[in-house]
């Protein structure tokens, strides 16, 4: 087999089938498709389109089929991409053995009328079709029955009542499909009939493409005729050249009065009506149900618009909060492995590699998978309970300000969690003008990957002034103030792009709202588990190479001369440590300490007194105080923690010398010059071209270049020291707080993650949009960083 | 029978779609989801955007998709 699915449950003479799942959005496309494939899935594309392609496999019998899962669409006549990718998957493979065996066409039962519209288009595309009532449950809710055999009938196919929800019928769906495979009854008992003149002007257009040699299916001139400026007569014009839209539009002038496409509706729909006549039973009118109490509430201006505030409430701190646990369960695992595997390798650059590249690496992917797995949970429940949209309505108003709309809302509030999970988000949007535009927006919402940047620089040049009799403080107003930024800035970009970008894409908002229903848990985990994956493979690949590419920027070249000056720099200390600590050890147990010789010899034996060792472990400032240590042994203490420390800083002085003597040094002082208008030296330029696998890591990055050492994070004091005191080479101060307030607006607006990045690669599927994001942020950060800069210096100026 | 304009229908109304006008896509899609003459449609929620009951569908649409849209109270 060229292409088995699981090599272990394919059996050699099996044929693979090729079929399509096809239906309206929001018939429980995806519960069949899951409950059909299990975990058999694969996510593709499309050649040349932005388009997911979805396809599974199951197994029945001899007979391996492949199941491809088709976008849902409510009609064959192409107004957007996705709809576009129906008709070519059903009426055009690319390659012979491409081409579809049959279509599955799953309804909801509970609104079969318009349901049964696609049906009538599937039925004319000359392959056998199994329809599949889903949702029957809803249906018998409704008061509606059903008569299914009687419909299978009348419209000559086989039709299968389930609920992919509850897992029923999914075996009779299974069998169906096989026999299908095998007998092949092609639908023509019952097909929509269009008046006569119509379907002279449809033959005229068959014999001119057979003449033309454009030789092309029914349903495909059907598509050609009724849908003017549509994508189908756009693709044959591409293809065949602008003879054949003056053929087709010669044949629609035949037809005035009428709109075509009304007359279609009208047919389509007179046929659904007929099909239909003692095949369901149900009320005249449609009854009213328990969704329209419910949307009494959640579509109502006031008490709607609370819930969507408590909802979002929840899936926020469930973002921001919950998923802090994992994520550092994951950054301590990541660590532990990394510093139990490090060891197995030499000292050096392959050790460094392994514990800072590799696994800092994987380490900066799957952080982000609690964040992921969370919204996408709650994404996957309020979706499937039929809320979102619900919550998009509500929200329309808002966000059509800047010209999006309210399906915007989510992925956009995500993003202040992180904008990883809210890019991902944007699948829910079917515009992709909407979509892009979102997406490209996204990354300037304050993700919490900012937080510790602002806050250490809030802390260490923000005075804690109390404004309003102690309601507000500085502090606190210039972290809104960072938040604020970025949404601000949002608004006007959104709009500029909505009127600028992804212009050729023509699909409409129309929003369906379905009855509201148990979401399933099943789904949900599906849905879950899917998009972590994705993110892994196809984000995680592009953070963790860039990772290990700035680690060996940071790494290298280590000049040895550097290296050395410090290793004598360790041992001089060494010297001086045993020469105090020695006589006074001595002093304490002569028998003991008399034979150590030199300071790491000293060190392994105090480590194993059982006196002395207690005295060695840090002082945690929250630990139960040992008894203070008297005389002797406090000035053991004392000396040895003065020894640890001097170690230390010289360690953190060599790391910072390393740094800034390594190619990501000289690339700071490259672009000092560009720098400088910020009011930044080529340290803080450097720290910024660090953090591009990561904003965070900047705070890191600073400790190293400061001598602070790399632990240093948003609460250490001494990194908050190091900043007050840190000096430029000429001695003026290196950060002051219109440089504070710079950076700040810097890195609220610039688009410094290589995960945000990857997620847009990914879900735009060209690098086309992720380097138009990287260019534009970083512009538009640099550009408000220096109006900071110097509005701050100029009112700094003011008031002294 | 008095025929209105279905965006200047409010909350709770209850009619039948009597003219659908209009050439472009957006009215071509709306007749292929069942806005069609003769078609049940009820006002959930008046406005812009506005939720719209018709048939067993229910949508979320924005007045200029919805302006060609004339409906009729029904009979009963």
């Amino acid at each position: 087999m060229a292409n088995p699915p699981s090599a272990s449950s394919v059996e050699l003479n099996t044929t693979l089938h090729r079929i399509a799942l096809v239906g309206n959005p929001n018939t429980g496309k995806t519960s069949l498709f899951n409950a059909l494939t299990g975990l058999n899935q694969r996510i593709g594309n499309y050649p040349g389109v932005t388009v997911e392609k979805k396809a599974g496999y199951f197994q029945a019998g001899q007979e391996l089929v492949e199941i491809i899962d088709l976008p849902g669409t409510y009609s064959m006549a192409a107004r957007s991409l996705d709809e576009a990718i129906v008709s070519n998957v059903l009426l055009r493979p690319a390659e012979p053995s491409e081409a579809i065996e049959l279509i599955v066409a799953i309804v909801d039962a509970s609104n079969l009328t318009r349901n049964l519209y696609l049906l009538s288009q599937l039925l004319e595309m000359g392959l056998p079709v199994v329809l599949v009532l889903n949702m029957i449950d809803l249906a018998s809710i409704k008061g509606y029955t059903i008569y299914a055999e009687k419909l299978s009938d009348r419209l000559g196919i086989p039709v299968v009542p389930i609920c992919a929800n509850k897992r029923k019928g999914i075996e009779d769906v299974v069998t169906t499909i096989v026999e299908q495979l095998h007998t092949r009854v092609y639908p023509s008992r019952s097909l929509p009939v269009f008046s006569e003149e119509i379907q002279h002007s449809l033959n005229r257009l068959r014999d001119w493409g057979i003449e033309n040699d454009c030789e092309r299916h029914r349903a495909e001139w059907l598509r050609v005729f009724f849908d003017e400026g549509g994508y189908i007569e756009k693709q044959l014009v591409k293809e065949q050249g602008p003879a054949i839209l003056e053929m087709v539009q010669k044949e629609r002038a035949r037809h005035t009065g009428k709109s075509l496409a009304s007359i279609e509706a009208q047919t389509r729909y007179s046929w659904v009506t007929q099909i239909l006549r003692d095949c369901i039973s149900r009320p005249a009118r449609p009854p009213k149900t328990k969704s329209d109490t419910i949307d009494r509430y959640l579509t109502h201006r006031v008490a709607g618009t609370v819930i969507f505030v408590l909802v979002m409430a929840v899936v926020f701190q469930a973002i921001y909060t919950w998923a802090s646990p994992l994520m550092d369960w994951i950054e301590g695992g990541i660590g532990f492995l990394g510093e139990k595997t490090g060891p197995l390798f030499p000292d050096g650059a392959m050790r460094s590699l392994v514990m800072d590249g590799i696994f800092g690496g994987v380490g900066g992917v799957l952080v982000f998978l609690p964040q992921i797995a969370i919204l996408f949970f709650f994404i996957a429940i309020l979706e499937d309970c039929g809320y979102l949209p619900r919550a998009a309505y509500l929200m329309d108003r808002v966000l059509s300000f800047c010209g999006l709309s309210g399906k915007s809302c989510i992925p956009l509030l995500s993003s202040f969690a992180c904008a990883v999970p809210g890019i991902m988000a944007t699948r829910t949007i079917e515009n992709k003008r909407d979509r892009l535009v979102t997406i490209m927006v996204a990354p300037l919402m304050s993700c919490s990957a900012r937080l510790p940047v602002y806050l250490i620089l809030i802390a260490a040049f923000i005075p804690q002034t109390s404004l309003l009799g102690g309601w507000l403080n500085l502090q606190g107003l210039t972290l809104l103030g960072c938040y604020l930024v970025g949404v601000l800035v949002a608004i006007p970009i959104a709009w500029l792009f909505k009127r600028n970008i992804a212009k050729d894409d023509q699909s409409i908002f129309i929003m369906e709202l379905p009855m509201y229903k148990v979401p399933s848990l099943r789904n949900a985990f599906y849905y879950v588990y899917e998009q972590c994956r994705e993110f892994i493979v196809r984000a995680g690949t592009i953070i963790f190479c860039v990772s290990v590419l700035v680690w060996a920027l940071a790494y290298f070249p280590r000049s040895a001369t550097i290296m050395e000056k410090y290793e004598d720099q360790r041992s001089q200390l060494s010297e001086a440590a045993y020469m105090s600590l020695h006589p006074l050890l001595v002093q304490l147990d002569s028998n003991r300490y008399a034979d150590a010789q030199g300071m790491s010899a000293l060190v392994e034996t105090m480590v194993l007194d059982p006196q002395i060792a207690p005295l060695l472990e840090p002082v945690e400032d929250d630990a139960e105080a040992i008894t203070p240590p008297e005389g002797l042994l406090e000035s053991i203490q004392t000396a040895y923690f003065d020894y640890e420390e001097q170690l230390r800083s010289i360690t953190n002085r060599e790391d910072g010398e390393l740094l800034r003597t390594s190619f990501l040094g000289r690339m700071g002082r490259l672009i000092e010059p560009v720098v400088l208008p910020l009011g930044w030296d080529w340290r803080i330029g450097m720290a910024v071209i660090a953090s591009f696998p990561a904003r965070e890591i900047v705070v890191a990055t600073l400790g190293t270049i400061l001598n602070v050492g790399a632990e240093a994070d948003e609460e250490s004091s001494s990194l908050r020291q190091a900043l007050l005191e840190a000096k430029r080479d000429d001695g003026l101060p290196l950060f002051t707080i219109p440089i504070a307030l710079s950076i700040m607006v810097f890195f609220a607006l610039c688009c410094q993650c290589a995960a945000t990045i990857a997620a847009m690669k990914r879900e735009t599927h060209s690098w086309k949009w992720p380097v138009f994001a990287f260019a534009y942020m970083t512009g538009l950060a640099y550009v408000c960083a220096m109006l900071t800069y110097y509005v701050a210096t100029w009112i700094g100026k003011g008031m002294v | 029978m008095t025929e209105h304009a279905l965006i200047d229908c409010l909350d709770g109304y209850c009619g039948v779609i009597s003219r659908v006008e209009g050439n472009g896509q957006v009215t071509a899609r709306l007749r292929e989801l069942g806005f069609i003459p003769g078609e049940w449609v009820r006002v959930i929620r008046h406005g812009n955007p506005a939720i719209l009951q018709v048939g067993d569908s229910r949508f979320c649409l924005r007045t200029e998709q919805i302006s060609g849209i004339t409906v009729q109270p029904h009979a009963d």
